[in-house]
């Protein structure tokens, strides 16, 4: 630890002059990191927009297709927008938008680099990431998709109805 | 499956408290900024928070198509679909925390040390 010191304080010296950045192993890791970085950010977005398509296309399959249990499902929650197989599929989309939107951001963020205008100013990263990330959470939350993940027996307008016909009042 | 909604709510409570724990540290960073763990945990919570958001969400297309047993409308394979989408997940997460932690530990070294030559100099 305390040999490094030498060399970061020698580098930094450096720096403060305004020269040989460039020569310093320390920034080709730098830009090393960045790239790898960058990197990550384009497999996220590659495997995500792929992730949108193969809901958007099954989503119109299925829309001009609709099978016995879509029916079903739509009846027996038939609660409007808020609860059916495709306001699960709208959440979706939502909370996919707004990672996708963050994953620009950030790779725009690291593709201007270390100097950038979006890294410098933290201001960027609670709009586009933290205040985006909170409303992807919104939108779970709002389109949950309790209506398929919930065990048959188990799901709150049944056991409503279980209810009521056990209720003396009824 | 009964399962798939406690694992869903898991993650789903996860997310957030991952996401509150990074800019707890982050604001810790602000009066810490010599302080490279603190840096970490900040910077890979922060990161780790859209990879689990979207790790959800593509359990929640898989459990939707099996649910609607509409397996044959998939342009995946069911089978195929968490492992498709999660293992890509997976590198995504790993390449950016890869880069950050050398980019960003070494952007703090690079701040601190000038940092520490400015006030030798005044």
């Amino acid at each position: 630890m305390w040999s490094t010191l030498p060399q970061i304080t020698a580098w930094s010296l450096r720096y403060a002059k305004g020269g040989g950045i460039m020569a310093s192993g320390t920034i080709s890791a730098m830009n090393t990191g960045e790239h790898i970085t960058i990197g990550g950010l384009c497999v996220q977005l590659v495997f995500f927009t792929f992730f949108v398509l193969t809901s958007v296309v099954f989503h119109t399959r299925l829309r001009s297709r609709p099978t016995q249990q879509t029916i079903q499902v739509g009846q027996r929650y038939n609660l409007g927008m808020i609860r059916s197989w495709e306001s699960v599929l709208w959440g979706l989309y939502i909370a996919s938008m707004l990672i996708l939107i963050r994953s620009v951001f950030r790779l725009i963020e690291y593709a201007q680099g270390n100097d950038g205008y979006l890294i410098s100013h933290e201001a960027f990263m609670y709009v586009f990431d933290a205040t985006l990330m909170f409303f992807a959470m919104v939108a779970m939350n709002l389109f949950h998709p309790s209506v398929i993940l919930a065990p048959a027996d188990k799901r709150g307008r049944d056991s409503i109805e279980v209810l009521r016909s056990l209720s003396p009042m009824q | 499956m009964p399962g798939d909604i406690i694992k869903f709510s898991v993650l789903t409570a996860a997310i957030p408290t991952v996401q509150i724990v990074g800019y707890v540290a982050r604001a810790a960073a602000r009066s810490n900024t010599g302080s490279v763990p603190i840096y970490s945990i900040q910077a890979i919570l922060i990161l780790l928070a859209p990879p689990l958001y979207a790790a959800s969400i593509y359990m929640v297309l898989g459990r939707l198509i099996r649910h609607l047993h509409a397996e044959n409308f998939s342009m995946v394979p069911l089978k195929w679909m968490t492992g498709v989408f999660v293992t890509g997940d997976v590198i995504a997460f790993l390449m950016q925390a890869a880069g950050m932690s050398s980019y960003d530990l070494t952007h703090v070294v690079y701040i601190a040390a000038n940092h520490s030559m400015v006030t030798k100099i005044c």
